[in-house]
């Protein structure tokens, strides 16, 4: 009960509501919560999917065992998300990090996120172009640089604000705007080329 | 900016920009009138759209694992995470010193006893001298003769007690030379 309520307000963006109406005790709850958006950021950060679903697991366990200091300054995904973000330059410091990052292994496959696309009534040739604008913004996504990724996954998949980016990433509002034009600038010229790959093809 | 979209449409940059930092009021003015930046607009945003849906789709598909709390044990994958070069490096050092330990000591043993007899040796004549000097006068007092034993006096011999161990002597020789002669007189008289 009191989890469909969070639940509800969580999806309405009422975060601090979400998180009276639940409260850090009930782990679980917190979990099933905003996994899902940890699960995101740290996927993308460390392009490791086992290392993601670990540092997911270990930040919802930190945040248990530091549920005291949270006073609601900020709201409960904030929080969340800065103890992931600092599990995540943790990891990136190891040298299992340095490993994978030359292995290039373990990530999330496109095809595999594309299974996933929600398609209500869509016609084939609708979905065909949606996978299509999926895999340019995917290879772009992944070229960007690590700061730049971050960055863009919490302003347009987490669809944070920027203040909140930046206090999440401890960073300038001007140093996070400028990554976002930057990876924008990058996903933008990547998807136009697959649009204009897909029109000679078609040809 | 104002009279720039009364004129025209919303350049790339602009729309990057509502994008990223949210649409100004002249903006949104803009494109509300518009239609072809509102067709521009959506352009852009379809594939963040896409691929937002996407992502938000699959990770809300895997599987919510059981948390456990309750125990500070540490998981296969948490110890994964641990940095091992500090762990080893201090495990590293600790086996150093033990064995640095261990052979040192030995060592140690095996190079001080030889310091010890050295030393011991460096004494030990003085020591034996004197232990044999000692065996040497048990073994002289021992076995002087009865009729020798004035002359063990000699050995304890010095310049201050000569004369009167010189005279005894002589008054002891006397006293056995008469004791003999009283006993050759008492023969004759049987």
């Amino acid at each position: 009960m009191a989890y469909a309520l969070a639940k509800e307000m969580a999806m309405s963006g009422d975060a601090v509501q979400a998180q009276s109406a639940l409260g850090l005790d009930d782990i679980e709850g917190v979990m099933r919560l905003y996994r899902g958006r940890i699960l995101r950021y740290a996927m993308f950060a460390v392009r490791d999917r086992d290392a993601a679903e670990t540092i997911t697991q270990e930040c919802f366990l930190k945040a248990y065992r530091a549920r005291e200091s949270f006073r609601g300054d900020c709201s409960l995904s904030t929080w969340l998300m800065q103890i992931a973000v600092n599990l995540v330059r943790d990891y990136a410091r190891s040298k299992q990090f340095q490993f994978w990052k030359r292995a290039q292994s373990a990530t999330v496959d496109v095809m595999e996120a594309a299974e996933f696309l929600p398609h209500p009534g869509a016609t084939a040739e609708k979905s065909l172009l949606a996978r299509e604008k999926l895999k340019s913004v995917w290879a772009a996504v992944e070229k960007l640089s690590k700061m730049q990724r971050e960055v863009f996954v919490l302003r347009f998949v987490e669809e944070m604000e920027l203040l909140e980016i930046a206090d999440v990433m401890g960073m300038k509002e001007s140093t996070v705007k400028s990554h976002l034009y930057r990876a924008l600038n990058a996903v933008r010229s990547k998807v136009q080329a697959g649009a204009q790959a897909g029109t000679i093809g078609a040809k | 900016m104002n009279t720039d979209l009364q004129n025209s449409h919303l350049s790339a940059g602009q729309i990057d920009q509502w994008l990223v930092e949210g649409p100004s009021v002249e903006a949104q003015g803009h494109v509300a009138a518009c239609r072809e930046c509102e067709e521009k607009l959506a352009e852009a945003r379809e594939p963040l759209a896409i691929f937002r849906s996407a992502v938000v789709a699959w990770s809300e598909s895997q599987p919510v694992g059981k948390i456990s709390v309750g125990e500070e044990k540490r998981g296969f994958r948490q110890w994964a995470l641990v940095d091992w070069m500090p762990v080893a490096s201090v495990a590293f050092a600790v086996l150093v010193l033990a064995v640095f330990l261990l052979r040192g000591g030995s060592l140690l043993r095996h190079d001080v006893a030889p310091q010890f007899e050295a030393q011991f040796e460096a004494k030990s004549p003085v020591i034996s001298d004197t232990v044999l000097m000692e065996q040497v006068d048990e073994e002289v007092s021992e076995t002087v003769p009865d009729a020798m034993a004035p002359l063990t006096d000699l050995v304890g011999w010095d310049s201050g007690t000569a004369a009167t161990t010189e005279s005894a002597a002589k008054h002891g020789v006397k006293k056995k030379a008469a004791a003999s002669r009283g006993k050759a007189h008492g023969r004759g008289n049987d």
